[in-house]
């Protein structure tokens, strides 16, 4: 080390802020440096007050927290607990709100859809006039025997199946078949082909198979408005004579007599009330609360009033447990008392009709 | 006493000497030089590595000329007392010398918050006990000689705001 280099290391000498060698490097040249010396000298009174940890501790205290640079404060910032777990909820947040489906208003949806499906049931001018088709072929004519006479098949069971659909309970149907998404089977095509070429001469079975499209996407409706906001499934029972319940698809027909039973299940905790109205008569069938996942049966025991008529029953599903809100203070009963009356769902309205 | 030893005590001298003249004079800074030397022979003599009697020398220097001086004011005309009077040492610190430490942190502290960033920052790092090596880091400076400039620098700077001296009696 250079002596001028040295002479710099004088001011870590009062602190202690020197190695072995560089504090060696510095007694040496003292030694032979007046200048030096005398500066090492002065450092004593420095030295000794600085060697008291309480002066020392005294004097950093004096001269303030360190400067922290932005990008340290910035990452000083997000390490900390709080903002961590703030970041983490609000992520967990996103995720939940792309996650959960938009409830639609379901009785809306029910409602309209029918009527413009059956609008829709009747041909345009314009459709109901195309240029002749050419006589099919004899393997085609077989097609198209066999396919009138299932159609005449399905004709009768759709109106059946439609005229049931109006009286009977709205309970969670089948899915709707998926929208093929390779290429139709033979069949299907087969039955494609065929009523294409039919449709200039059979405009009623064109109806018919409108109307069956519509009544499936009456009864996709219908199953989006089981699934609305109400946070629950629901579907109704009926029992067979073996005295098993089986499930209502939606299109069964109900007799006086017939037992009936609903069933619900919540798929978050919440307050489920069912009320039974009949005449302009409302019945409370049953307040309970229910935990997430948790089951119901409607009546607990017993089924349905079966007498012939017709009658409703509406749910509606609060979700939140008012027990942990009932045990909490005042500050969170007055904060959770406006959420849990607005988060109450419509009531979901059900009509059943039981003929003699 | 080793040829070494020696050779050191002998510079030792040569330095107590030019540094006590400097503040009490010649007369008084050779009795100083020679009580120091006799010291450090007689109640240090185990003591041979320059390490060690560089900074023992400085602090044997220090008190002898801080109580020269001490001496030198009482004996001033008009600060003269009755023997009788004066308060019998009771074996603790010594009261002038905590004052001047007292005197000397508060000066410091002051003269520290007149101190700029870069300097406040090299002062908390040496009062933290960190090397210059780890200073280096902590500064992003680009090599240690740079680290030892800067420390000059504010040292100088330090020492400027101190008027002069870092004890007032000097």
């Amino acid at each position: 080390m250079k002596p001028e280099q040295v002479e710099k290391l004088l001011g870590g000498y009062a602190t202690g802020t020197l190695t072995a060698e560089e504090r060696a490097a510095l007694f040496q040249e003292a030694l032979h440096n007046q200048s030096l010396f005398d500066a090492l000298a002065d450092e004593e009174g420095l030295r000794e007050l600085l060697a008291d940890p309480a002066a020392r501790r005294r004097l950093l205290d004096s001269l303030g927290p360190a400067p922290v640079s932005f990008t340290e404060r910035l990452r000083g910032f997000f390490w900390r607990p709080l903002p961590m777990s703030a970041a983490a909820a609000l992520v967990a947040l996103a995720l939940v709100v792309v996650m959960v489906r938009q409830p639609e208003p379901p009785v809306e949806i029910a409602k309209n859809i029918p009527q413009q499906q059956e609008e829709a049931a009747v041909p345009p001018p314009a459709a109901a006039a195309p240029e002749p088709a050419a006589p099919p072929a004899p393997a085609e004519k077989k097609v198209t025997r066999v396919l009138e006479k299932d159609a005449e098949k399905e004709r009768s069971t759709i109106s059946q199946d439609l005229s049931a659909r109006a009286d009977a309970p709205v309970a969670e149907p089948p899915p709707p078949p998926p929208p093929p998404k390779h290429a139709p089977a033979p069949a299907e095509a087969e039955l494609k082909k065929a009523e294409a070429a039919e449709r200039p001469a059979e405009p009623k079975l064109l109806a018919e198979s409108i109307r069956r499209e519509a009544r499936d996407e009456v009864l996709r409706s219908i199953a989006k408005m089981a699934d609305v906001a109400l946070d629950i499934e629901h579907f109704f029972e009926r029992r067979e004579a073996s005295g098993d319940y089986s499930r209502l698809t939606g299109v069964e027909q109900l007799h006086a007599g017939d037992a009936v039973r609903l069933s619900v299940r919540a798929i978050k905790a919440g307050t489920l009330v069912a009320v039974m109205e009949q005449d302009g008569v409302r019945k409370p069938l049953m307040t309970s609360f229910l935990r997430e996942g948790q089951q119901m049966r409607i009546p607990a025991s017993g089924d349905l009033p079966s007498q012939p008529g017709e009658r409703y029953v509406e749910i509606s599903f609060t979700p939140g447990d008012p027990a942990a809100a009932m045990n909490q203070g005042f500050r969170t009963r007055a904060v959770m008392g406006p959420q849990s009356s607005t988060v109450t769902a419509n009531p979901l309205r059900i009509r059943l009709n039981y003929r003699e | 006493m080793t040829a070494a030893r020696e050779q050191i005590l002998t510079a030792l001298r040569e330095r107590i000497l030019a540094y006590a003249a400097s503040r009490i004079g010649r007369d008084q800074a050779e009795d100083l030089a020679q009580e120091t030397l006799l010291l450090l022979e007689e109640k240090y003599a185990h003591l041979e590595a320059m390490e060690d009697l560089l900074p023992l020398s400085f602090q044997v220097v220090r008190y002898k000329i801080a109580g020269f001086l001490r001496k030198g004011a009482r004996r001033g005309e008009f600060h003269a007392a009755q023997v009788d009077e004066l308060p019998l040492p009771d074996g603790g610190p010594d009261p002038l010398a905590e004052a001047e430490r007292k005197q000397l942190e508060q000066r410091l502290q002051e003269a520290l918050a007149k101190l700029d960033g870069r300097c406040r920052q090299m002062f908390r790092y040496k009062l933290e006990g960190m090397s210059f090596a780890e200073i280096q880091q902590a500064m992003r400076a680009e090599s240690i000689n740079t680290v030892y400039t800067w420390d000059f620098r504010c040292r100088k700077r330090l020492l400027e705001l101190m008027g002069g001296s870092w004890e007032k009696w000097k």
